[in-house]
């Protein structure tokens, strides 16, 4: 197997990155092209070649030997959610902020499910604070870990599944601990999740009508009247409203599924996934 | 003359719109505008209330920030589709000098404003090029203070001079403002005449640094700037205390307001952009944070204008 050093897989990682997708967005592919330049000279005299084409090599690149958290988000993605996503009325979001905490992933079906990833170069430092938060809010939470530390992390929340990741094995994913299920989710937790019209829809709904408030005065109101609310019912409320929230997910299951996390992270719908792979296939230039 | 810096951004312009329709401007203020989108509408919309209360203001032609930015010709393209007189060009001097001349040569500028940054050298031939142009007529100089040999040359040349003071201390999170007790914030307009400056420009009650991407913030700060006694500009940032999540960033407004509303009554301030927070204080009214932003830009150039106007 080619070996590469680890500035170079660091380096070529950064092409996956929010700012990077932004430039190439724009048509500006210098990012690219500096990284071809550096460790791939030799695709420049290849006249069919796209910058698509050489971002899929990189991915597999960076998929056997550098383990970055988009790669880890990417394979689970495809691997594991995808599946779920399309047969059921889902939804998905990457970096979804539980209270203090942002959580690498969280899905909404017919349960909520959040899922904290801690790559080979992560640390644990702030993991206590995220488990207390997302427990607050979710009815599952998992934790994504690679086999290798199942030691240090297994000790943590014991209501958190974990999965461990190997990308060694055919199935690179595989539950060690199932996710213990938490029916009761906590109001106050959920008001700060809930944007302004998410939660005026609740109350209205729920309650048949919205008092008379201010814009001064609407979330403590609104908060005071979701606490009288039924748990399972609110948890029901919560999880409809974030299926709602944002446009469809565009995500492939078969095509271009090395850009998944980016369609995920920057929040693209299909024609926006369309443009995007549109704008990759132009040929690359010196 | 006051020359508030302002990236061309929808509220940043709202302000400088609503200060010319109140005649608050006129006689006292120019604004410089580095445009940072390609779209003009709002560019539009303000030159219509400018040209219509004979208002000026400069509009650079190379942003160094934001989508449109660089070396373009979008924006002097733009300028030279408006009447003459009410925006005038203004480039961002960066070792350029070729594309200066051509544009004023394609053109045919004249009046115009070179920002120049204060890392430049007197000795730097190309510079000395452009700054002596006849369709240079005025110059923004950085912090003039760190660069003394290139305010001594601009001065020499006998064309008009501006200090450009960066004087917002930006924090990293909103929520530190609540820890930072009221502030001197700038004697310029006291001073620049006596120094022998044309003008004085700053960034407002906003940072210099500029970034298009925005998120919840977890505290809603008003930054109020006012004169105290001796005439000298202080600044007072006024913030919410619920600062704990990203939830209601309407309650965090309230709780700000209140503390200003209090302060400014109680020290007798007012002027356009305070009554206007004053009266989405007693309506119970969220504007969102443009809004916010809008009347911290309106009342700083308030307190400038009104001191310049009256001295």
């Amino acid at each position: 197997m080619e070996r590469y050093d680890s500035s170079q897989l660091r380096d070529y990682s950064s092409l996956f990155s929010r700012n990077s997708v932004q430039e190439w967005m724009q048509g500006d592919f210098s990012s690219i092209q500096v990284k071809v330049k550096r460790y791939d000279n030799t695709w420049f005299a290849n006249r069919d070649a796209s910058y698509l084409d050489y971002l899929k090599y990189v991915y597999g690149v960076l998929e056997s030997h550098y383990q970055n958290e988009y790669i880890l988000k990417n394979t689970f993605l495809n691997e594991w959610l995808i599946k779920e996503l399309g047969e059921l009325n889902s939804k998905l979001y990457s970096e979804f902020r539980v209270g203090d905490a942002i959580a690498d992933l969280a899905m909404f079906n017919g349960t909520s499910k959040v899922f904290e990833i801690k790559t080979e170069f992560d640390s644990d430092r702030r993991l206590k604070l995220q488990l207390e938060n997302y427990q607050r809010a979710f009815n599952k939470v998992f934790l994504i870990i690679p086999s290798s530390k199942i030691k240090l992390y297994e000790r943590y929340d014991k209501n958190a599944g974990i999965i461990l990741f190997d990308s060694n094995s055919e199935d690179s994913f595989e539950i060690y601990r199932e996710a213990r299920i938490q029916s009761k989710v906590d109001p106050s937790a959920i008001m700060n999740i809930l944007h302004t019209s998410e939660y005026k829809e609740i109350v209205q709904d729920y309650f048949d009508n919205l008092p008379a408030m201010t814009s001064f005065s609407q979330f403590n109101i609104c908060s005071s009247l979701i606490q009288e609310m039924p748990n399972s019912v609110l948890n029901e409320y919560f999880i409809n409203q974030m299926k709602k929230r944002g446009s469809k997910n565009a995500l492939s299951r078969r095509y271009f599924r090395e850009f998944n996390q980016i369609c995920l992270a920057m929040k693209m719908d299909e024609h926006d996934r369309r443009r995007m792979l549109q704008v990759l296939k132009s040929r690359i230039e010196e | 003359m006051y020359y508030p810096y302002l990236r061309g951004r929808q509220f940043e312009l709202i302000a400088i719109r609503e200060l010319a329709s109140e005649e608050a401007l006129q006689g006292a203020v120019i604004p410089i505008i580095e445009p940072v989108k390609e779209a003009i509408n709002n560019l539009t919309l303000a030159h219509t209330i400018f040209s219509e209360r004979a208002q000026t203001a400069y509009v650079i032609a190379n942003p160094v920030v934001g989508d449109a930015q660089g070396d373009g010709r979008h924006f002097l393209e733009y300028l030279s589709s408006l009447e003459l007189g009410t925006y005038l060009p203004a480039f961002h001097y960066h070792a350029n000098r070729g594309y200066i001349e051509e544009c004023i040569d394609e053109f045919n500028l004249h009046d115009c404003l070179l920002i120049c940054p204060n890392d430049l050298s007197v000795e730097d031939a190309d510079f000395k090029e452009v700054a002596g142009l006849d369709q240079v007529s005025i110059f923004t100089l950085d912090d003039p203070g760190r660069n003394r040999s290139l305010n001594r040359y601009l001065r020499s040349l006998g064309k008009g001079c501006i200090r450009l003071d960066d004087l917002f201390e930006r924090q990293t999170r909103n929520a530190d403002f609540l820890d930072i007790p009221t502030h001197r914030f700038s004697e310029e307009h006291l001073y620049f005449a006596e120094d022998h400056f044309l003008g004085f420009s700053d960034y407002t009650a906003l940072a210099s640094h500029y970034s298009d991407s925005g998120s919840t913030p977890r505290a809603v700060v008003i930054h109020l700037t006012y004169r105290n006694d001796q005439n000298q500009i202080w600044i007072r940032h006024f913030t919410s205390e619920t600062n704990d999540s990203i939830s209601n960033v309407q309650g965090k407004f309230a709780e700000a307001a209140a503390k200003a509303i209090t302060y400014c009554r109680a020290n007798s301030l007012t002027n356009s952009a305070i009554q206007e927070l004053e009266h989405y204080y007693e309506d119970e009214h969220y504007p969102g944070l443009g809004t916010v932003k809008k009347i911290s830009i309106k009342n700083h150039i308030l307190v400038v204008a009104e001191y310049l106007r009256n001295r």
